[in-house]
């Protein structure tokens, strides 16, 4: 008889990529069980959300998967246009889809570069921080918040992009397949790491297709599912750019995937400002869209609806709606049901990582106990999402 | 007599302290010159007195023992892995003549030193009542085991060519030519198995952070931990003095016109030389999978450092 | 564009339902995407289970309602879609709705001594036990939730009823 021993892998530990508790079976080496235990960030923000306007319920967005706030917002956003109506101006829609890729950057290179950390690579963690310092300085720029932005709106985003702003994204784009290079030079040939990633934790399309993988993971089984491409929303449907697939599903695809994917989140950045067209950048309607600075010093009327906007909020027409995203970790829906008041009745948020983490017990089985640390890094987990 | 010897171990061990702590030092700043980051810049000119701060922060700490643990053998481990460490010095000449104990079987001495700084390890995995801590010391005794084959097997070509255990002497055979040059693919083989021998990255498994957070001292705080990190870095300087010394050529110089600098300030530059790719390397490179990194000991370089010796053997016969 | 259907069955009809959706190809539902539970306080039945399926194949979405009571037992989806799990899971510790079948139903988000159902509409939001760190026991404890100040749910529905009645989308121009 084999004796199997416990390890109580989390909260605490620098690979769980936050507050992962995780129990593992182990015989030896080899996982033989593991059991996730999550719920240690659950902030009960569906309920917080059920208490808000929907304009109060914007920052929650934020909050959710953090590492990639916009793409949230995104989601949310299309949700109440879908249920109120109504359309955002092209110009918004092009500053979303480009601060969708930015929030798409910025998860992918903390991704990619945290799972080579728990590879044992320390290196490209540091390099890949440098761009995001800069690409949070655009957020920061556009919202005055580097992080937690709350800059789009139902009907359009919160704020015209500042003067220069895009000259600034210009300049960065271009240096930035180099970084790409910088990165993929320390990995991609890389004998050890591949070494460690290649035929781990590999799945089949139709094992991902089952467990509800979607994005990178599901990609990476070589299954072209994009929702920018197949369900596209916003200005997506107008873009140029390839879907990268994997074959093999394992952890070294998933790499290979995100990495290819940034490639082409700078050009859907690229284009984004190229074709981006003036215009306003909210919906003119005086019921969904607060009044300017200027027109509330002299309008009553627009002081009047300021006011209302802020604390009565405004009421969504009763209905439901689905409404999903390509977040970078996946389909990130928001299930919005609304009976007719200035606050949503249900708000259900469909987090990717919610249903990869439900995978981790099959894929990690018979692995040893090193590969767990590189396919949690695979599944681009990111608790905030996960626990809610 | 007695006190004049004590006072010169107390010295050099105050030196060898000094080292090792700005050993920490200059990692971490060739590491973040890697990295695009600046390293201690802090504490003194240049982050130079980062050291202190750290070994004072240190020594103020709680020195906890985990409940169930047996406390001797707890603080034993430590101790034990940092002695080891430093009496292998005493056999290492860093110039000619300079050398504690010159003794004729030098390098058997550090060979069974280096061994039994497996048992500190081990007995801190043990004695630390943790699963982590004792999946760390299993490794780690594992991987010691069979990458020390490989490293004595590497010395034997050097053997061969010198003809004395003596390090003094086989420093002294390669007056004319370096053991890297005839010996180069053992030098490689030693690189590597002295990487897995310190724990070092990319063989860190036994303290692997992703995986077992910290393997063996997780437990271990204050001076207990403190001893086994200059345990390491001592260790990391050993070895480089050792492969100096077995394939650098020690401290001769490498041509006929730098003669006039000392013997002592060649080994030392030649040692840093091989300390900055223990750098480089961690910096660069991932860690490999516990079964990944037995199967390269025992089926990569096991079998061709056997054959390397036979190979060196052959040639040393036909020769004479 | 894609298609997006929506469907209510009743709890008997529901797993046949699931079934056909799943395996004819004119759907070929091959993904659950969601499961979310809703409480409607006051309804009879008083709680819907809301299902997302998702057509990789056919690119096609189908919401699926069964409204049921607190009692009712739903057939677990588990065997149909692995990752049912997980969600269902998340369906009874939010709403405490029991599913039939499923292989391990217990809590999920919540605190491992929690109590009560955090979504149903008539669970405060402030919840009712907080956690503190019991100094005299040294471990962190619970006890019922004392606030400072109350907790003031602000209405701001305008009791003229104004903007309700006034909203209109306006036509795009």
């Amino acid at each position: 008889m084999t004796k199997t021993h416990t390890i109580n892998y989390g909260p605490q530990h620098p690979s769980t990529h936050g507050v992962l508790r995780l129990i593992l079976e182990l015989e030896g080496e080899t996982v033989v069980r593991a059991d996730p235990h999550i719920g240690f960030l659950h902030r009960g923000t569906e309920k917080l959300i059920e208490q808000k306007t929907y304009l109060q319920a914007m920052p929650y967005f934020d909050r959710l998967d953090y590492v990639a706030p916009l793409c949230q917002e995104h989601a949310f956003v299309l949700a109440v246009e879908k249920l109120l109506g109504i359309e955002a101006p092209p110009r918004a829609q092009y500053i979303r889809v480009l601060f969708a890729e930015v929030s798409r950057l910025l998860s992918h290179l903390l991704n990619v570069t945290t799972m080579a950390l728990d590879v044992g690579a320390m290196t490209p963690l540091l390099w890949a921080f440098e761009e995001r310092e800069k690409l949070m300085g655009f957020c920061e720029a556009v919202s005055g918040s580097r992080m937690h932005a709350n800059y789009f709106r139902p009907g359009g985003v919160a704020a015209d992009l500042p003067g220069g702003l895009l000259d600034r994204i210009h300049d960065f784009l271009l240096t930035f397949p180099k970084v790409l290079n910088d990165l993929e030079e320390l990995l991609t040939e890389n004998r050890i790491f591949k070494q460690r990633t290649v035929d781990i934790g590999s799945i089949t399309t139709d094992q991902a297709l089952a467990w509800g993988l979607s994005g990178p993971l599901l990609r990476a089984t070589g299954c072209p599912w994009d929702l920018r491409r197949t369900q596209p929303y916003d200005v997506y449907g107008d873009m140029d750019f390839l879907v990268p697939v994997g074959k093999t599903g394992d952890c070294y695809d998933r790499y290979l995937v995100r990495m290819a994917e940034m490639r082409e989140s700078q050009k859907i950045m690229i284009q984004a400002m190229g074709h981006m067209p003036q215009g306003p950048i909210m919906v003119e309607n005086g019921k969904i869209t607060p009044p300017t600075r200027s027109a509330m010093k002299e309008s009553m009327e627009a002081m009047i609806h300021h006011f209302k906007l802020y604390t009565e909020g405004y009421y969504v027409p009763e209905g439901q709606t689905y409404t999903a995203v390509e977040s970078p970790k996946g389909e990130f829906a928001v299930y919005l049901i609304s009976r007719g008041s200035n606050k949503p009745y249900r708000c259900k948020v469909r987090a990717p990582g919610f249903a990869a983490l439900q995978t981790l017990d099959f894929m990690t089985k018979g692995h040893m106990l090193a590969d767990v640390a590189a396919i949690l890094g695979s599944l681009d987990i990111v608790f905030g999402e996960i626990d809610r | 007599m007695v006190l004049e010897l004590f006072g010169r171990v107390a010295l050099a061990i105050i030196f060898l302290l000094l080292l090792v702590a700005y050993l920490i030092y200059v990692e971490r700043k060739i590491i973040a010159a890697i990295q695009r980051r600046k390293g201690p810049n802090i504490v003194g000119f240049f982050g130079l007195l980062q050291p202190f701060a750290d070994a004072l922060k240190l020594l103020h700490k709680e020195t906890i023992v985990p409940s169930l643990s047996p406390k001797i053998l707890f603080l034993l481990a430590p101790v034990l892995t940092f002695f080891f460490s430093f009496m292998a010095w005493a056999v290492i000449p860093i110039g000619a003549g300079y050398v504690f104990a010159d003794i004729s079987v030098g390098l058997l001495y550090l060979m069974a030193l280096t061994s039994l700084s497996g048992y500190g390890i081990l007995i801190a995995g043990w004695a630390s009542q943790s699963t982590y801590a004792l999946l760390g010391s299993l490794r780690s005794a594992a991987q010691m085991i069979s990458y020390e084959i490989s490293l004595s097997l590497v010395l034997v070509p050097v053997l061969l060519l010198s003809g004395s255990l003596n390090l003094t002497a086989i420093v002294e055979a390669q007056q004319n030519l370096w053991f890297i040059i005839p010996l180069f693919p053992m030098f490689v083989i030693f690189l590597i198995s002295v990487f897995a021998e310190t724990n070092r990255a990319p063989f860190d498994l036994p303290e692997a952070e992703a995986e077992l957070v910290a393997g063996y001292h997780v437990e271990y705080t204050s001076m207990s931990f403190a001893f086994f990190f200059l345990a390491e870095y001592a260790n990391m300087i050993l070895m480089s003095a050792m492969a100096t010394i077995l394939f650098l050529g020690g401290w001769l110089s490498p041509c006929e016109g730098l003669i006039h600098l000392p013997g002592p300030v060649w080994f030392c530059l030649k040692i840093s030389l091989v300390l900055f790719l223990f750098m480089w390397v961690r910096a660069s490179f991932p860690r490999l999978r516990y079964d990944q990194l037995m199967r390269l000991g025992w089926k990569v370089l096991l079998p061709f450092s056997f054959a390397w010796v036979i190979l060196t053997a052959g040639v040393v016969v036909l020769t004479q | 564009m894609y298609l997006s259907d929506h469907r209510s069955v009743t709890i008997d009809d529901f797993l046949k339902t699931v079934t056909s959706l799943k395996e004819d190809p004119l759907y070929a539902f091959e993904q659950l995407m969601d499961i979310c539970g809703v409480d409607y306080l006051g309804r009879t039945p008083r709680f819907d289970v809301v299902y997302h399926f998702l057509s990789v194949t056919r690119n096609r979405r189908m919401r699926l309602v069964v409204s049921l009571d607190e009692d009712t037992l739903i057939p677990s989806l588990t065997a149909l879609y692995p990752s049912a799990s997980w969600f269902e899971r998340e369906v009874f510790d939010m709403y405490g709705l029991k599913f039939q079948g499923h292989p391990d139903l217990c809590r999920i988000l919540t605190d491992y001594t929690f109590d009560g159902y955090p979504l149903r509409k008539d669970f405060p939001v402030v919840g009712l036990t907080e956690v503190y760190y019991a100094e005299d026991q040294e471990r962190v404890a619970s006890r019922p939730v004392s606030l400072k100040e109350p907790f003031r749910e602000f209405q701001f529905e305008s009791s003229w009823q104004g903007m309700k009645t006034l909203f209109v989308p306006k036509e795009e121009a």
